[in-house]
């Protein structure tokens, strides 16, 4: 059954509809929340909050067939403002030096090369680091980005380039220090 | 480092990172749990409003309140409707009509063709501008479909501080009721508030020329049509987004259709 005949469903009340629908894209929603947010706890609440959300305003959503984007605009949204929050409450600098973050979700990463990239990920703000997350983990086009972050094109674009050029400076910075330095900074 | 080489990197690490990562079994429950109690609640539906002041929803309209109801410290009025609290049958409907808002009247479908669909309850909480909830009422909502539109009639309590007409209705007497009909403008924008009315937007909400909703994904630009009446109490609406064919005659004709049922 196509996400257009299961929103169809959902708006007439049918909640196993729902059900199908979860069971298609938690992973996918799941694994981009973790991305953003840098930890399954938190990567966990927001998938919950997009889904709860997309439950009770199922009515709002015009075309069924772009329930995905859809889904995944709301848990954006949602971990931005998480982000924001936690950035208030937390530094960055203090977040990564309690290994939270390592610990949850880099511990399977085997090269240093992307461990360091993981570690410059998240100094990226949340904004950047999601078109990153959206283009070269999700592998959605430029296209396909604005319409899921209700943007422009340019903006994509834009963003993507900047994060580019962050993570070529942190990683450049990275291979121009001595190594023992470099694994302490 | 070359650009291949850090755009392969870039993808290895995020797809390595969550290759693993799978939802955990307990996360449904979780959902299904919220989803119940109403935690994290939000407007299922974004429905029209009445007046200038029901117009608001979530913007504060204190000063186009009168005074009475500048007194009263209610700023807008946030609907929203449960999905556990909804019903595709037509009996069930009506017996929870009958038991939270007696002396409602209804039809299960109208001549022109648009048959029930799905009933809500519809529960409209009061707030003042710091988001306080100061009074809720509790209303239903019945959809009805033909070829693929649909429609909404809803029926609530009147409340005192309502404001149930504006200037731009047509105004027709039906079945011996005041019966008003508009065709009115609007955007919808996200709850979140991260897209926000033009000035002119705003401009034109606070004379009441256009409506301004909230609880939409993006912003969305529409037109709402209503006829509208009250009766013994009640507000009655007939509205839709989507009129297909429908023209202010046909709307009248579905209220006549409701006030003799």
């Amino acid at each position: 059954m196509t996400d257009e005949e299961l929103v169809r469903k959902m708006q007439r009340g049918d909640m196993q509809a729902f059900d199908v629908l979860y069971e298609r894209y938690k992973d996918d929603a799941y694994r981009v929340a973790c991305l953003i947010t840098g930890n399954r706890a938190d990567g966990e609440d927001l998938t919950q909050e997009a889904f709860v959300t997309a439950a009770r305003s199922i009515g709002s959503l015009r075309d069924g067939s772009k329930f995905r984007p859809w889904l995944l605009r709301t848990l954006t949204r949602a971990a931005w403002k998480y982000c924001r929050k936690a950035k208030r409450e937390t530094p960055v600098a203090e977040f990564f030096e309690t290994g939270e973050a390592e610990s949850a979700l880099s511990t399977v990463l085997r090269t240093d090369e992307q461990r360091q990239l993981y570690e410059a990920l998240y100094t990226l703000d949340e904004k950047r680091r999601t078109v990153i997350v959206l283009y070269y983990f999700d592998d959605l086009p430029v296209k396909e980005i604005a319409r899921t972050l209700g943007v422009t094109e340019g903006t994509v674009k834009s963003r993507l380039f900047s994060a580019r050029r962050h993570l070529r400076q942190a990683l450049t910075a990275k291979e121009g220090k001595p190594k023992e330095a470099a694994q302490n900074g | 480092m070359d650009e291949l080489k850090m755009e392969r990197t870039i993808r290895e690490t995020l797809k390595t990172t969550a290759e693993g990562l799978e939802a955990p079994d307990t996360l449904k429950t979780r959902i299904d749990f919220a989803i119940r109690s109403g935690e994290a609640q939000a407007p299922v539906r974004r429905r029209p409003k009445w007046g200038k002041k029901l117009a608001a929803v979530c913007l504060v309209a204190a000063l186009a309140v009168t005074g009475a109801v500048a007194g009263s410290g209610v700023v807008g009025w946030y609907s929203s409707t449960m999905l556990n609290q909804s019903w595709t049958d037509f009996a069930e409907t009506a017996e929870y009509v009958q038991e939270h808002v007696p002396g409602a009247k209804y039809v299960a479908s109208f001549s022109n063709g648009y048959t029930f669909d799905k009933g809500y309850e519809d529960t409209v909480d009061k707030r003042d501008d710091s988001g306080n909830t100061l009074g809720s009422f509790t209303g239903i909502m019945l959809t009805y479909e033909k070829d693929g539109t649909d429609l909404t009639l809803e029926v609530a309590p009147v409340q005192e501080e309502g404001e149930y007409t504006s200037p731009y209705d047509d105004v027709s007497t039906v079945a011996g009721t005041e019966v008003h009909y508009r065709e009115m403008k609007g955007i919808a924008l996200p709850g979140d508030g991260s897209i926000q009315p033009t000035a002119e937007e705003q401009a034109a909400f606070e004379r009441g020329e256009i409506n301004i909703a909230y609880g939409s994904s993006e912003r969305e630009e529409n037109t709402f049509y209503r006829v509208s009446w009250i009766e013994d109490g009640l507000a009655y609406s007939i509205y839709t987004y989507n009129p297909g064919t429908l023209t202010a005659d046909d709307f009248f004709q579905m209220a006549q259709e409701v006030i003799e049922a």
